[in-house]
């Protein structure tokens, strides 16, 4: 379980995220959904303890993230948005080597490794450097890191993203046996369908707030909205959503 | 954290680095290739350089007269001696000046009168080029003409019944003398050999030059280009160990690059040191081999002493290039710090060598870089007190986990880790 309490992050002047609270439970999917720059990969750089909370704080099945921070790294698996790997290690090398730093090794390690090719479908580049991979054969790697300690609490920033049609729904499949499994699944994504699909419950996240929270299909009655996404838009505000899309367009022509 | 964990921790980082290294052939390239590149082809061109004056040697250096028949003497000298023989002028002078001459030597009309009178006769040595072969040619004739010129001298010398002393009322003899308890004498490698007293400092932060920088860049800074760090932090891994575990890679790298330059310099001093005796005499390969070890200084002492000196230092550099990669966002924030390091250590070494001067006061020996580059230098210098070492180990072991400690808390913190994350 891993709940959120007045959470909050400044970065100079900068309030990435103000008085967050939510809880996600054992055997539950909690959609994160928001905006870019909504202050979702901060909340769960917060919950990953990579970065410290200005204020509040959150535990990880009753583990504090400020003050046991080692004990929530190991109840805890994530998968980070922009996430890379190192040029001259195989797949494998790479599970072991995160496994390894997890305090896991042997015939057990070998078993979930062999586990994690085989349900992420990666046989064909198990074994192979990783110099030159797709942005697929990437992801499934780093999502095989994220759970290569069988973390019962795991958090999913944009897991499906660059996956193909085959890998998206294997993941998704993955999704749902986590939550069968009993474990608390925190799911950052923008993918509506996605959310609609697999989330119990979403919390909608806007310059660093939770405007509303609820099942998707509350969500879209509270709002009279025929879907999820045009619910989405009404929260957030049409007006923030088109400034949001120009403010990318206009980055990606800078760029 | 236990001990046990750190250690676990140490060893899982420290061999994956390792492995990444090894299987990184460019990285590998640019940390070895230096220390075995230059010196080959250093001793390629001493080679090349060196079977010529051999040759020059066993055959003698042909050359011709203008005027010959001016000094028929000096002719017959330059016939008989050893390092040249006289050809016959080319039959096209217009054409080819030289034939098969490497220096002509053009006398005046009236150079017997002149030396006849006690006078000083004017003569002049053309040679083809400004090649190698040349310039020791032009070498070799000049040392015949001067034989010749002292002959006269001692002729003229005799007539008057004066001895050469008349000539050099005041005689000057240069030495240096090592301090009663210097770490090297001049027998043990030390002693004033201006070759290894530059050679070796440089080498000792010539990694910086080579790949040693980039083997940094690559363990720190390379995480957060590659996007691989927050997998890293988000395991219960601690810090500390993490750093220790790459600089150790990173360490041992090092010490390998400087062990090449320093052999190298080493022999580059037996070979200053026993230079005479390996041009002079004839000896077979394993012959050479064993006069340069001999003359390299091969004494435990020295090479200790180098040790001592290297061994903190190159953690104090390491570590303090490791803090600023920890920190900076990007390669290319880290890139335009390494160019800063790499044009300015290079120099300051070079500053500190000539501008201090050969005896220094102890407290310099602790002053953080400098004060081991003053060290080596005076370890070759044969000045180097066994306590100016002691203060040296002492500072730069203290500046040394200082600096470890820096790139560890460095790497513990948020403001830098997070400086480039996307």
């Amino acid at each position: 379980m891993i709940s959120v309490l007045n959470l909050a992050k400044r970065f100079k002047d900068f309030q990435a995220v103000k008085d967050l609270s939510f809880a996600a439970q054992a055997g539950e999917v909690f959609g994160l959904l928001g905006p870019n720059g909504a202050g979702k990969t901060t909340t769960l750089r917060m919950l990953s303890t990579v970065v410290q909370p200005t204020a509040g704080t959150a535990k990880v099945d009753g583990f504090d993230i400020r003050t046991e921070k080692e004990a929530v790294r190991r109840n805890l698996g994530i998968l980070v948005e922009s996430a890379g790997l190192y040029a001259h290690s195989t797949t494998r090398e790479h599970l072991r080597y995160i496994g390894n730093l997890h305090g896991l090794d042997g015939a057990g390690l070998e078993k979930h490794i062999n586990y994690l090719i085989d349900v992420l479908d990666m046989h064909d580049f198990a074994d192979r450097r990783a110099k030159g991979f797709s942005r697929g054969m990437v992801r499934k790697v780093v999502l095989g890191m994220a759970l290569i300690h069988d973390p019962l609490n795991i958090i999913l920033d944009e897991p499906t993203q660059g996956l193909d049609v085959v890998s998206t729904r294997a993941v998704r499949a993955i999704i749902q046996r986590f939550r069968a499994e009993g474990r608390c699944v925190i799911l950052s994504t923008h993918h509506m369908d996605e959310v609609e699909r697999l989330c119990d419950r979403v919390a909608i996240i806007h310059r660093g707030e939770i405007l509303a929270t609820g099942t998707p299909a509350e969500l879209i009655t509270r709002f009279g909205a025929d879907n999820l996404e045009t619910a989405f838009v009404e929260i957030i505000g049409a007006e923030a959503l088109l400034r949001e899309a120009e403010r990318e367009a206009a980055d990606t022509t800078r760029r | 954290m236990t001990l046990k964990q750190f250690g676990r921790d140490f060893r899982i980082v420290f061999f994956k680095e390792l492995r990444e290294l090894f299987r990184d052939r460019r990285s590998l390239f640019w940390l070895f290739a230096p220390p075995i590149i230059l010196p080959g082809i250093a001793i390629c061109a001493a080679l090349f350089i060196g079977s010529q004056i051999i040759r020059i040697a066993d055959e003698g250096v042909p050359v011709t007269f203008e005027n010959a028949a001016a000094a028929p003497d000096l002719v017959n000298h330059f016939d008989e001696a050893d390092a040249t023989y006289v050809v016959d002028p080319p039959e096209n002078p217009e054409e080819d000046a030289f034939g098969e001459a490497l220096a002509i030597i053009v006398i005046p009309e009236d150079f017997q009168e002149i030396l006849a009178d006690g006078g000083t006769a004017q003569v002049q040595i053309v040679t083809k080029d400004s090649s190698v072969l040349t310039f020791f040619a032009s070498s070799a004739v000049r040392s015949v003409l001067d034989d010749y010129r002292d002959d006269i001298l001692q002729a003229r010398l005799a007539e008057l019944d004066l001895t050469d002393d008349w000539l050099e009322p005041i005689r000057i003899d240069e030495g240096r003398r090592a301090t009663q308890e210097s770490v090297a004498s001049e027998d043990e490698g030390g002693g004033s050999n201006i070759v290894a007293t530059i050679f070796l400092p440089l080498a000792v932060t010539s990694w910086l030059l080579g790949g040693g920088m980039g083997l940094i860049l690559d363990t720190t800074v390379g995480e957060k280009e590659r996007q691989t760090i927050e997998n890293l932090l988000v395991t219960p891994a601690n810090r500390m160990s993490i750093v220790m575990g790459k600089m150790t890679v990173v360490f041992i790298a090092s010490m390998m690059v400087m062990s090449l330059w320093l052999t190298e310099g080493l022999l580059l001093n037996g070979v200053s040191n026993a230079g005479t005796d390996l041009v002079s005499s004839s000896m077979s390969g394993p012959e050479v081999l064993q006069l340069l070890v001999e003359s390299s200084g091969s004494a435990l002492g020295l090479v200790l002493a180098l040790l001592v000196m290297i061994i903190p230092f190159t953690i104090m550099l390491n570590g303090l290039v490791m803090a600023w990669c920890a920190y900076a966002a990007n390669y290319r924030e880290a890139n335009l710090f390494m160019a800063l390091v790499q044009l300015g250590l290079p120099a300051t070494v070079l500053l500190t060598i000539f501008s201090l001067p050969p005896e220094v006061v102890e407290v310099v020996y602790a002053v953080p870089l400098f004060g081991t580059i003053v060290a080596i230098r005076d370890l070759f210098s044969g000045t180097l007190s066994m306590s100016a070492l002691l203060i040296n180990f002492g500072s730069a072991a203290v500046y040394a986990t200082g600096a470890l400690a820096l790139a560890a808390w460095v790497f513990g913190r948020e403001w830098s880790l997070t400086r480039g994350l996307q």
